[in-house]
């Protein structure tokens, strides 16, 4: 975990403004991404669990649920983060408060517990394999 | 503690930390009682060169955060294929380190 409130809300927030700097060059027109950035993907051919996300969110954006979960259910998640944590940070900050850094602890704590992480692996493994059959 | 035992304990484990946490860590062990010795030797720490290669190869999907206890970071990096492949060759160099400070977290509950 990252040491203190600052750093991690700091990087929090580099990361999630990278996300929508990202998904916004390409809202509406993600199927047309032609900067390949996925390591698997262009060493192997094969998507890795992520491929997808991008086209999900932007499905999302434009209140297609359905369509974003076919294309990789990842981009669910992925939206919720980076909605729901610069708010929350920014409320922090705002207040002197560091819940998000406390619940950000708590929630490492029980993702890093056994049974929640292999059940997580599991369905990533899914999601790949069901990746690979779509063939993105 | 005996300096014998630290020093043991030093010249063993000396590649898990940063080179300028060694000096603190020799004094701090120094200074403690010799009933935490069994714990301290216990504790399980990962080998930096070990995390690189697992950052060579599995970086991408986070693997290498997940193995040294980032999971939060690790998370990130699945969800993003490796942070766009950015983040994925940033750990290549950043890894050693975190991995070496978060083995310092670990002997730090002890010394203190």
């Amino acid at each position: 975990m990252i040491a203190t409130r600052n750093r991690l809300y700091a990087f929090m927030l580099a990361v999630c403004a990278a996300g929508w700097a990202w998904l916004l060059m390409h809202l509406g027109n993600s199927v047309n991404v032609q900067l390949q950035l996925c390591w698997i993907k262009a060493t192997t051919g094969m998507p890795c669990p992520a491929c997808g996300t991008t086209r999900a969110a932007d499905a999302l954006m434009h209140g297609r649920l359905v369509e974003a979960i076919l294309i990789n259910p990842l981009g669910i998640p992925v939206m919720m983060i980076m909605l729901a944590s610069p708010a929350w940070i920014l409320a922090d900050l705002l207040r002197s408060n560091n819940s998000f850094f406390r619940a950000f602890g708590v929630i490492e704590k029980k993702l890093s517990s056994r049974g929640i992480a292999f059940a997580l692996i599991a369905l990533v493994i899914a999601n790949w394999i069901w990746n690979y059959y779509k063939g993105y | 503690m005996e300096a014998q035992k630290v020093d043991m304990y030093i010249m063993s484990n000396a590649k898990h930390f940063e080179s300028h946490q060694i000096p603190v860590i020799r004094e701090r062990l120094l200074a403690i009682d010799d009933s935490k010795w069994v714990m301290i030797q216990t504790i399980p720490l990962k080998d930096p060169q070990t995390s690189l290669i697992v950052s060579l190869l599995g970086g991408s999907l986070g693997i290498d955060r997940f193995m040294i206890g980032d999971t939060g970071i690790g998370v990130g990096k699945l969800l993003t294929c490796g942070g766009f492949g950015i983040w994925t060759i940033v750990d290549w160099f950043m890894i050693q380190g975190a991995t070496r400070e978060k083995n310092m977290q670990k002997l730090q509950q002890f010394l203190y």
